[in-house]
């Protein structure tokens, strides 16, 4: 519990102005400690029998990860109501709970029909009665759904649980590395691979559908940037330009992309028309111009680069083709990424000679180191602001780790086979 | 030795002086003296304050009787009136700490039992209206004013309950309770975020 | 006739890089992928010409170092750099083949930035090679940035392995 000082302010309004007998007094509270909130779930069942999936273990897992909420165990419950007549308050004060979630399951031909309140355990409120229905092979993202709706509720942010992540593992095979690119739920579940090669793979980055992902693979010999739809697998080359094809950056609007290409004589930020196939070059300077993303309004490209000297973070107005300086403070500012508020800027900032993952409040200039890890890299932020997924190494072995915007929630993802690296937050 | 004289005493009634206008003189009527609710009197220890409200203005004047008479009674009740008035602020102030420092320990419990949502900002504010029995339990909790976010109206309520009983208030004198805890009003408005 | 200054300065630095390669390996992961692009009958002999005019060497072909170190965010060649490429460039000049430039940089800092650096240092090597006549269409020049480690450490012996540029 925060240490709360003494200060507090007593409104003296009602001793200044001696008026109606009414005035009440009136207390000011200016602190608070922001401890997670007590959460249960009861079991949500089907009619009480059990299901595929135990919808209630994933709320619970979905709800303790985001760092804001904390499930009371099942093991302790006294009761298991599924609707909100069947709520005894008293079994839930007990337990210290502050807000219950019950459900049903019915099935209907099929498809699975879940319907689901949220309950205030002290004032004994319900907060809202949902439901949520889909085909029976898609239970999980039932369970993520009634997670998004629980925490949207509670925190007045839209949940990120029902997101997906792509990143990329390297793996030692008979002496020599394999890599593949793969992709998995947000919290780590139905893990699906989409490409695995012998040479590296990096970069990916996802489509505002959600639906595509680009890369760099170095299948050719050469490092270039591919296009593969999640769904059917197919996959194109896009450029085969000799040098640095990379960082590939999809447009809001889906329809080009930001990249860097080498092919003038040094990295320089292109954006490639995919429509059209053409490739239009951006910068024109002589220094190192790389690692582009957009800005959620489409309008400008923000990118590293090292044309003051050192890598810094800088952002390109494209109709102006203005470019700006971002980042002041510290000698290494790299890989930028902008959250979807459009000034949260999230970036690999070096400190000390440690590599970590900084934001930056574009508007306030404020510059906030989030990570105690170091040798971090690659951040990038869940859809709804509130998280971000970053690469850093836990002895030797790359690992993901999580933290929260204003890094009050710390965590590192269950380690995987070999290295992880790369991880890309898709967009919804 | 003469006869006794026999006097033909005549009673002569002083007239009451038609006007009992006892001239008030601003004193008398102490005047509940506009004492807003919060300040109060009394003294730190509930001392058995024979006197009850000073609501109830002294009497006036007790009906002169002769000139000097008066003027003696009029200053004892100025004075009584004075000293009256005295006491009331003393209490005033020695209530003003009371509710100063219960208003502390109300703050601290709720304060300590709030999570703000992520969503919360500074500059948002949102009102609560509180009730509560004398035993410190808060029976009732309305939004007087929104702060437009559900989220973080919702978070103010449940800072409330979870605060639980406000133990304390028990050692209150129940004037200082009545006049200033039974109704509550807990203004939120959050001035250690970072956003 | 061979000097001494120089064939030592290069041996040093050969037999660092190889106890530094020593010493990762234990703690590293087990994985034992090394991507060691050392060969190690270059490490053993490690024989250079120290004005790198005299003729007599250019048959050990093999013996000439073809990988060059750098400093940490630097792509500037070094002497032992300078005096390797410059044997190349001799023997490019005389039998022009195809040849590759792959430049690497240590895992610290950000991955694509990380391209960009080898690439640089890569660059460093090809103009060099071209500054000293060999003819620019024959290099092609390949970055991996930190994707292909030499030594999968993360401490200063492994990084300063990785610093390369690797002339195949």
């Amino acid at each position: 519990m925060k240490k709360l000082g003494a200060v507090f302010s007593l409104c003296l309004l009602a001793l200044i102005y001696p008026l109606s007998v009414m005035a009440e007094l009136t207390i000011e509270i200016t602190q608070g400690v922001d401890n997670p909130t007590r959460i249960a779930i009861s079991p949500i069942t089907q009619n009480g029998s059990t299901l595929p999936e135990d919808i209630g273990k994933i709320v619970d897992a979905d709800l303790e990860r985001s760092g804001l909420f904390r499930p009371i165990p099942r093991r302790d419950m006294l009761s298991f109501p599924a609707k909100p007549n069947d709520v005894y308050y008293r079994d839930w004060r007990i337990l210290g709970a502050e807000y219950l979630v019950v459900g049903n399951v019915d099935n209907r031909g099929g498809r699975y029909q879940i319907n689901f309140s949220l309950m205030e355990v002290h004032s004994a409120r319900k907060v809202f009665t949902k439901v949520v229905e889909g085909p029976a092979n898609q239970l999980r993202d039932l369970a993520h759904y009634i997670s998004d709706q629980v925490y949207q509720a509670v925190t007045g942010i839209p949940g990120a649980f029902s997101t997906r992540v792509a990143y990329v593992t390297a793996i030692p095979v008979n002496g020599k590395m394999t890599f593949q690119l793969m992709v998995a739920d947000a919290d780590g579940a139905r893990e699906r691979l989409l490409l695995n090669s012998k040479q590296p793979i990096m970069s990916p980055a996802w489509s505002p559908d959600a639906k595509e992902l680009v890369y760099v693979s170095f299948e050719t010999g050469r490092p270039a940037i591919f296009r593969q739809n999640l769904a059917t697998a197919a996959r194109t080359q896009l450029t085969n330009f000799r040098g640095l094809n990379g960082a590939p950056s999809w447009s809001p609007d889906g329809k080009q992309l930001a990249l860097v290409l080498s092919k003038d004589g040094n990295p320089e930020i292109y954006t490639y028309d995919l429509l059209t196939g053409q490739f239009t070059r951006r910068t024109t300077h002589f220094a190192i111009d790389t690692e582009p993303n957009w800005t959620p309004d489409g309008k400008s490209i923000i990118f590293t680069s090292d044309r003051g000297g050192s890598p810094q973070i800088y952002k390109l107005t494209i109709a102006t083709r203005r470019v700006e300086r971002l980042t002041f403070r510290g000698s290494y500012n790299a890989r930028p990424r902008l959250a979807s508020d459009g000034r949260t800027l999230v970036m690999v900032h070096r400190d000390n000679g440690n590599f970590h993952i900084a934001s930056q409040d574009l508007v306030t200039g404020d510059l906030r180191v989030l990570t105690q890890t170091y040798l971090d890299e690659s951040p990038t932020v869940a859809p709804n602001g509130a998280m971000l997924l970053y690469a850093t190494k836990q002895g030797n072995k790359g690992v993901l780790a999580a933290v929260s915007l204003d890094a009050g929630v710390k965590f590192l993802l269950p380690s995987r086979r070999g290295d992880v690296r790369e991880p890309a937050w898709s967009p919804k | 030795m003469a006869q006794p004289k026999y006097v033909q005493a005549k009673l002569i009634q002083l007239e009451e002086k038609a006007k009992p206008k006892p001239k008030p003189k601003p004193k008398a009527k102490p005047k509940p003296k506009a004492k807003p609710k919060p300040k109060a009197k009394a003294k730190p220890k509930p001392k058995p304050k024979a006197k009850p409200k000073p609501k109830a203005k002294p009497k006036p004047a007790p009906e002169p009787t002769s000139k000097p008479e008066r003027d003696t009674q009029q200053l004892e009740q100025q004075f009584a009136s004075a000293l009256a008035e005295e006491e009331e602020f003393l209490e005033a102030e020695t209530d003003a700490q009371l509710v100063s420092s219960y208003s502390a320990y109300i703050y601290e419990r709720v304060a300590g039992n709030w999570n703000r949502p992520p969503s919360a900002r500074r500059g948002m504010e949102v009102e609560l209206l509180i009730q509560l029995v004398p035993t410190g339990q808060v029976v009732n909790v309305i939004v007087a004013k929104s702060s437009g976010h559900a989220a973080f109206d919702r978070s103010a309520e449940q800072a409330v309950h979870k605060a639980g009983r406000f133990d304390k208030l028990q050692e209150l004198p129940s004037r200082v309770f009545e006049n200033n805890f039974r109704k509550l009003r807990l203004v939120f408005r959050p001035e250690d975020l970072r956003l | 006739m061979k000097t001494k200054m120089l064939k030592y300065g290069v041996m040093a630095t050969f037999l660092a890089s190889l106890l530094a390669g020593c010493s990762s390996t234990d703690t590293a992961d087990t994985s034992g992928s090394d991507v060691m692009s050392v060969p190690s009958s270059q490490v053993s002999t490690g024989t250079v010409d120290s004005s790198g005019v005299s003729g007599s060497s250019l048959d050990a072909d093999s013996s000439v170092a073809r990988v060059f170190y750098f400093e940490f965010d630097k792509a500037i060649l070094n002497p032992e750099a300078r005096a390797a490429l410059r044997i190349h460039a001799q023997t490019l000049r005389a039998n022009p083949v195809n040849i590759r430039l792959e430049g690497h940089a240590d895992e610290r800092g950000t991955r694509e930035y990380n391209m960009a650096l080898g690439e640089r240092r890569a660059n460093s090597a090809r103009d060099f090679l071209v500054q000293e006549g060999v003819n620019g269409s024959l290099i092609e020049v390949i970055s991996y940035g930190e994707e292909s480690p030499a030594s999968l450490g993360s401490n200063d012996a492994s990084w300063a392995m990785n610093r390369r540029v690797e002339l195949k």
